[in-house]
């Protein structure tokens, strides 16, 4: 008999807008279940450049996104400010970007009600030393950088503190239908591999670039793009500001300073499938040859990772980029298509997610008859979890106030110790998380650093042994896992500096341990 | 330029590493006037562990317990490979005047007359190697007996942990039983290094609070196994002690870096070249190339601080991989650092890496490198040496795998012999 499950809503997704609609379900009395195929943010909602928009980059394209930026930006600096941190962005034009654009834009702002200030070239200088000297005019926003991890995992825990239920790597296999409602949905636990039954009074779709493949399940067609983007992550912070090039979206122009990195991109390249998104090396360098011209020392920079995500659009598109698709959310409710119990909600951005979250919930309790009104704006996005462990640079600051005694540092690259490992775990066990690598890697600042997992991977397996936390041969996949997972994102920038890491690396686990050996 | 000092030697070796050092060592054997330059060489980093050959050519992803059907193998199935430049007979004699010279400096290498061992690592795991530490032999038996054994680690100490060990060996080895003791007098410290406890045992004194804190734990077993933590010089002495005191056949597990084993090697090599024909300029790196010709060669070594400039008749290459500075990788190609030689390398950066991390096969990147002649003599278009007074060795070479072969120390000790024999046969021929 296969495990059966009852809730109010399963959300399908556990992106930005899947976790921000259980919280603001949680908050309403209405009862959740999450469910994910991967981890928290495994798709477009961890995979992007984490820039709260201030809303100047739409001013052309789509003023009214541009405006939903704004008033949402300022919404979650108010409720998640540890997760935000406010550097401020800078618009900067060389002399090949067009003049036209650069005089229509501080109009443009203004229409939309984004406040934009012109900065002279020589303020802009001494504001950040790094930008090019080529550089002609600059304006000054309000954008900042946002960690988006941090959002999705203080969405998730604070819906389960009020009752909502997170599954993750299991996926919807089947939808049943009847008398024009889904009436279970069927799923797979992808690690046991056991089939289980969810009954819910409403299922929404919340799949970001999967939505159409959800939709599929129901018979629904929902045309989805799938726009692939990809970005690079720098070994040192590179500038303060968040740097945008005054120019209509186009390839590399966005440098988004990230604690103690900068992020680097995007590319905007279709893709027929989505089952391999991985950044190319030609992509890699078409960034960093764009790069220059905005900040020189991106070109000999050293890159410790690329990633990709993919960009969930709309169809029925004629633009030649995808940049320039409304980046507006779209939310269906499929009772147009005889299914009255099921809802979409895709498109948008990370930055408006809480306001798609509140649409989405609206509607559900609009279904559900609940008249419990949005609070996700106004409670803080503050839950209980250690997850402040994924903030660079803060796992240091909390080790170094406790003090060091009889703690020893596991991580040197993000300063990382026994304890505050300890401590994550026993909150894992708690809520009844894995506690593997990959859940410390994704709940913390693991393998993040410089080695990306050399000496922190091994040291931190031997731990969890000492601590009987693994048994038997499981340390040695969880390194192979886990290596292998920071290899992907490395490969693409595997030269100088980061090549010579990763070739010790190589020599340690494959050279010394013979891991490649190890089935 | 005029002022710095300046040095005349008949060859400069660059490079510290393992194959630097070894061809070092066979120059002075040889009383060869010599110079020899680099950074910290890697030993560090280095499990110490001297392989000549691990993997086998007809069954993929298979160890191998025959190194040398696999070499003989080598020479017509890849051909291209170092090894095939070599000769059975000149390995065989550059193994063992290495470990001779070793052993009269108190460091003794162990293993079988032809055969590979199969040592334990600290994953609980084994691997193939040619030739280990006297202190790691009875690592290799105790896996065989599987007698009951006690496994020791450290508190603070993070490169290795017993329970790791144990809960992967024990499918095969049940009478296992870990300890964490803490080291004397580390009650203070929070992190502990494997070079620090071997250099404390090296102190008589501390040798007895060991002997002392240890003895506990012993419940009658047969073997103890510990970390690579006795000593740096006097290992082997370590070792009989605490066997005798404990009554206990005792090993040690070769460990990630800090590695002990690796800097008992450097130490070891270091004093054997003492008061030789080679002159020590380590820890000053060759910074810029001023001429190099058929008639010689001018480097200088260091930057700001005490350079000199070398002046020689020939020069031996062992400057490394990228870790090493060797070879040098930008977005687009794979240079050699210093001389600007010809590096064999896969056409685009897309080759570089294949997608799968732990492939068996390897990734393509580790293949490039200096392709050379017969005399491992760097060689330019048309297979024509570069100079004639130039030659490789160790992983700069092309056409090799190290980290999948298993086979590092064996290319740098075995390369390190035949050019060290080149550059006398081609003295000989000048003459």
């Amino acid at each position: 008999m296969p495990k059966k499950f009852k809730t109010d809503v399963l959300i399908i997704g556990g992106g930005v807008t899947g976790t921000g609609l259980a919280r603001d379900l949680a908050f309403r009395g209405i009862s959740s279940i999450v469910i994910e195929k991967d981890t928290i943010n495994a798709g477009a909602s961890g995979r992007n450049h984490g820039l709260l928009h201030s809303g100047a980059r739409y001013v052309s394209s789509d003023p009214v996104s541009a405006l939903e930026c704004k008033k949402e930006g300022d919404i979650l600096k108010k409720i998640a400010p540890h997760c935000i941190e406010e550097t401020g962005g800078l618009y900067v034009a060389t002399q090949d970007d067009k003049q036209e654009y650069i005089s229509l834009f501080p109009k443009l702002c203004k229409k939309a009600g984004i406040p934009c200030e012109k900065l002279t070239v020589k303020e802009a200088l001494e504001l950040e030393p790094e930008l090019s000297k080529e550089i002609v005019a600059v304006f000054r926003v309000e954008d900042a950088s946002v960690d988006p991890f941090h959002i999705s995992l203080e969405n998730i825990n604070q819906a389960i503190e009020h009752g909502a239920r997170y599954f993750n790597h299991c996926k919807v296999i089947k939808f049943y239908t009847a008398s024009h409602a889904i009436q279970k949905v069927i799923a797979k636990d992808l690690v046991n591999r056991r089939i289980f039954e969810i009954k819910a009074d409403i299922i929404v779709n919340a799949a970001g670039a999967w939505s159409g493949e959800i939709a599929k399940l129901a018979g629904i067609h929902v045309d989805m793009i799938y726009s692939k983007g990809s970005l690079l992550i720098t070994h040192n912070r590179i500038t303060n500001h968040v740097i945008n090039r005054l120019r209509t979206p186009t390839d590399g122009d966005i440098l988004v300073p990230g604690r103690t990195v900068s992020i680097f991109g995007t590319t905007s390249n279709r893709i027929e499938s989505l089952d391999v998104i991985r950044p190319s090396i030609k992509e890699t360098d078409q960034l960093i040859k764009e790069a220059k011209a905005l900040v020189p020392q991106l070109e000999n920079a050293r890159y410790i990772r690329s990633y990709a995500g993919v960009r969930p659009l709309l169809g029925n598109s004629d633009s030649d980029d995808d940049r320039s698709v409304s980046r507006g959310f779209s939310l269906m409710d499929h009772t147009t298509d005889n299914i009255h119990n099921f809802i979409t909600i895709t498109g948008g951005k990370m930055t408006t997610f809480r306001l798609m979250a509140q649409k989405a919930a609206d509607l559900v309790s609009k279904k559900l008859k609940n008249t419990t009104p949005c609070q996700t704006a106004v409670i803080p996005l503050k839950s209980e979890a250690p997850s402040q462990m994924t903030e660079a640079g803060m796992s240091f600051r909390v080790w170094a106030k406790k003090g060091k005694k009889d703690n020893i540092t596991m991580c040197e690259c993000e300063m990382i110790s026994k304890n505050q490992f300890k401590e994550l775990i026993s909150w894992l066990k708690k809520n009844k998380k894995g506690s593997d690598l990959n859940a410390l890697r994704i709940h913390s600042r693991l393998g993040k650093g410089a080695c990306q997992g050399t000496f922190c991977s091994q040291r931190v397996t031997g731990f969890m042994y000492d601590e009987n936390y693994f048994k038997d041969d499981e340390g040695i996949y969880n390194i192979k896992d886990l290596l292998h997972e920071r290899f992907i994102g490395q490969r693409s920038v595997l030269w100088d500096g980061q090549l010579s890491q990763a070739e010790l690396c190589e020599a340690l686990y494959c050279g010394f341990y013979g891991l490649e050996l190890e089935k | 330029m005029e002022s710095l000092p300046k040095i005349e030697t008949d060859l400069l070796i660059i490079g510290s590493g393992m194959a630097g050092m070894s061809a070092a060592l066979f120059a002075a054997n040889r009383k060869i006037n010599t110079v020899l330059s680099g950074g910290a060489g890697g030993f560090e980093y280095s499990s110490g562990l001297l392989d000549l050959w691990g993997m086998s050519l007809t069954q993929k992803g298979k160890m191998s317990k025959k190194p040398w059907d696999m070499l003989e193998k080598i020479h017509y199935q890849t051909p291209d490979h170092p090894y095939a430049k070599l000769k059975e007979e000149w390995l065989k004699k550059a193994f063992f005047e290495l470990t001779t010279s070793l052993k009269s400096h108190g460091l003794i290498y162990t293993g079988y007359n032809a055969l590979n061992v199969l040592v334990m690592t600290p994953f609980g795991t084994l691997r193939p190697t040619y030739r280990l530490p006297q202190t790691m032999w009875s690592n290799v038996e105790a896996f065989k007996k599987k007698e009951p054994c006690l496994i020791l680690d450290f508190k603070g100490l993070r490169e290795f942990s017993a329970v790791f060990f144990k809960e992967v060996m024990k499918k095969d080895w049940h009478d296992l039983r870990t300890q964490c003791i803490e080291f004397p007098d580390t009650h203070l410290r929070s992190e502990i290094f494997t070079p620090f406890i071997a250099r404390s045992l090296e102190i008589e004194q501390v040798q007895e609070k060991f002997l002392k804190q240890v003895k506990p734990h012993l419940r009658g077993e047969s073997y103890l196994g510990l970390p690579a933590i006795l000593g740096i010089h006097s290992s082997e002495k370590i070792l009989n002690t605490l066997e005798k005191e404990l009554d206990v056949t005792v090993f040690e597990i070769p460990t990630s870096p800090i590695s002990v084993p690796g800097i008992r090697l450097k130490e070891t090599m270091m004093n054997v070249l003492g008061g030789s024909s080679v002159t020590l300029q380590t820890n000053q790196r060759v910074t810029k190339v001023l001429k190099a010709s058929e008639k010689g060669f001018e480097c200088q070594l260091g930057l700001n601080i005490n350079p000199v400039i070398v002046r020689s008749k020939a020069v031996l290459l062992a400057t490394g991989r990228f870790l090493g500075k060797g070879l040098y990788a930008d977005q687009k190609k794979i240079t050699e650092s210093l001389f600007n030689l010809p590096v064999y390398q896969p056409k685009t950066r897309r080759q570089w890496y294949n997608h799968d991390y732990f492939n068996p096969e390897g990734h393509k990147i580790h293949q490039a490198g200096i392709e050379t002649d017969m005399l491992l003599r760097p060689v330019g278009k048309k297979r024509v040496p570069v100079y004639d007074n130039m030659f490789a060795a160790g992983s700069i070479l092309a056409h090799q795998d190290w980290i999948r072969s298993k086979c590092g120390a064996g290319l740098s000790i075995g390369t390190s012999f035949h050019a060290i024999q080149s550059y006398l046969q081609i003295q000989q021929r000048a003459c």
